[in-house]
């Protein structure tokens, strides 16, 4: 379903980039010195149809950046990167999300950058805000939420998207215990419907339980 | 994951109409701050130059008026559309959805708060203004179209290299400034000496500006051949912007 070759990715260090026209134009005639990081080196990934890959790591060896490079995101500088089937990528939840919109808007906005239809929006609005537990506050505005109502909303509705390949990025750090029984159970689902995800993790628990290979950095 | 057009289109629906509704979300007269902005710099314009041009111009007030609503729609677009990709980081360091998209988007919103202020221009020219054929209304409305290609083709042209070139938004805000001066919004076209004249076609509103008043308050449509260039001219532009952010797009995401 996923196969990566030989990817490499390399960033420029911010604070020395050069982001004005000035700059840009003093370039052609002075070389600036910059520190290139290289956040991920020739890495080969290989994910067969209904596999749970999991990747941990310590922090900033490269697990989110090698997310985006799957998603496409990210360019890779070498390599190449092939994904067979619908790929819907949850690297945050509740991208686009905005605290002076009503909950419902929010919910079409974040359903249409997730890829979802209007028709797929307005069919499932109900049986999303039913599963955040969350019916009663449709036209409150975002920004009355408590954060773990904000998540729960936002997690009901990475959990419409339909799609072959999955790649998560931790998102279940957020939310309280019921809130991660919830998201563990979703995970489970997809894995009985044959379902392929790579889950960015740091929790050793989660990565076992559900994962049937796991990558290091 | 976006194979399906439908959903890009209403992707950028969706952000548009967001953005429009968040843009005066808050204030007390919510959307008709986009009217009372360009009506208020009328007032005050009006206020000074009638008396200086009032001699020689038909209907100058409404002139004035037609002239900075037509400005008004390519300063505020081509602003939003310069800083719709930096805008909208949040969204494309996340999701990996065509980035026309977000492009589109705002321009699309500028035409939304024009549309309101194109309703209450026709609305002045009707009540005050000269007897108007169809056909002038009309050639009204594809001059504000052609205004949105011209904001398209800029917002292509220089939203992504903006990702990079952060004081590209200084820049532009200066030359809207004399620009507007540039355009023959306040002044007529004839009081500028014959030899200048050619050097103010440079700035995109000008030809826009001159020909939309003269439709309008001289229900004469000159220079068709000129009319011919400026569409070729536009549409040029937005191949070349086509181009350049497809080109420019991919990486602009990292300078995010």
């Amino acid at each position: 379903m996923i196969s990566a070759y030989n990817i490499s990715k390399s960033f420029l260090l911010p604070h020395l980039r050069q982001r004005s026209v000035r700059g840009g134009l003093l370039g052609f005639f002075e070389r600036t010195t910059h520190e290139v990081m290289e956040v991920v080196k020739d890495f080969s990934l290989e994910v067969s149809s209904g596999e749970f890959v999991g990747i941990m790591g310590p922090n900033g060896t490269g697990k989110s950046t090698l997310l985006k490079i799957l998603a496409g995101v990210y360019q890779p500088d070498s390599g190449e990167v092939k994904v067979d089937g619908k790929l819907s990528a949850i690297l945050e939840l509740g991208v686009g999300f905005h605290p002076e919109l009503s909950a419902r808007e929010n919910v079409e906005l974040n359903g249409a950058l997730l890829g979802l239809s209007s028709g797929q929006i307005h069919r499932q609005m109900k049986s999303v805000f039913e599963f955040a537990e969350l019916t009663n506050f449709m036209d409150m505005s975002l920004k009355h939420f408590s954060s773990g109502m904000t998540a729960r909303l936002a997690f009901s509705v990475a959990m419409q998207v339909q799609a072959d390949v999955y790649l998560v990025d931790e998102v279940l750090a957020v939310g309280d215990q019921s809130f991660q029984e919830k998201c563990l159970k979703h995970f489970r689902q997809l894995k009985q419907e044959g379902k392929t995800v790579v889950l960015v993790s740091h929790s050793q628990a989660l990565v076992n339980e559900i994962c049937d290979r796991v990558i290091t950095l | 994951m976006y194979q399906v057009q439908g959903h890009l289109w209403h992707l950028t629906w969706v952000l548009a109409r967001a953005d429009f509704k968040l843009r005066y979300h808050g204030s007390v007269l919510g959307f008709f701050w986009a009217l009372l902005k360009p009506l208020f710099i009328f007032l005050v314009l009006n206020l000074v130059f009638s008396h200086l041009f009032s001699s020689g111009v038909e209907y100058y007030s409404l002139q004035l008026l037609t002239g900075i609503m037509l400005w008004n729609f390519f300063a505020e677009g081509s602003m939003l559309g310069l800083t719709s990709f930096v805008g909208k980081a949040h969204i494309l360091t996340k999701m990996s959805f065509p980035r026309w998209v977000v492009v589109v988007a705002s321009c699309l919103q500028s035409l939304m708060s024009f549309a309101v202020n194109f309703f209450i221009l026709v609305g002045a020219l009707l009540l005050f203004g000269p007897t108007l054929a169809l056909w002038q209304l009309l050639m009204l409305l594809a001059y504000s179209l052609l205004i949105f290609a011209v904001i398209l083709a800029f917002s292509l042209l220089t939203s992504a290299l903006f990702a990079r070139y952060r004081d590209l938004n200084q820049i532009w805000e200066v030359l809207l400034t004399g620009g507007f001066f540039a355009a023959p919004v306040i002044y007529p076209m004839t009081i500028l000496p014959e030899s200048l004249r050619n050097w103010f076609y440079l700035n995109p509103m000008t030809f826009i500006i001159e020909h939309a008043k003269g439709v309008i308050f001289l229900a004469e449509l000159s220079r068709p051949d000129h009319h011919l260039i400026y569409l070729g001219v536009v549409l040029v532009a937005l191949l070349l912007g086509i181009w350049v952010f497809a080109r420019f797009q991919g990486r602009a995401v990292e300078y995010l």
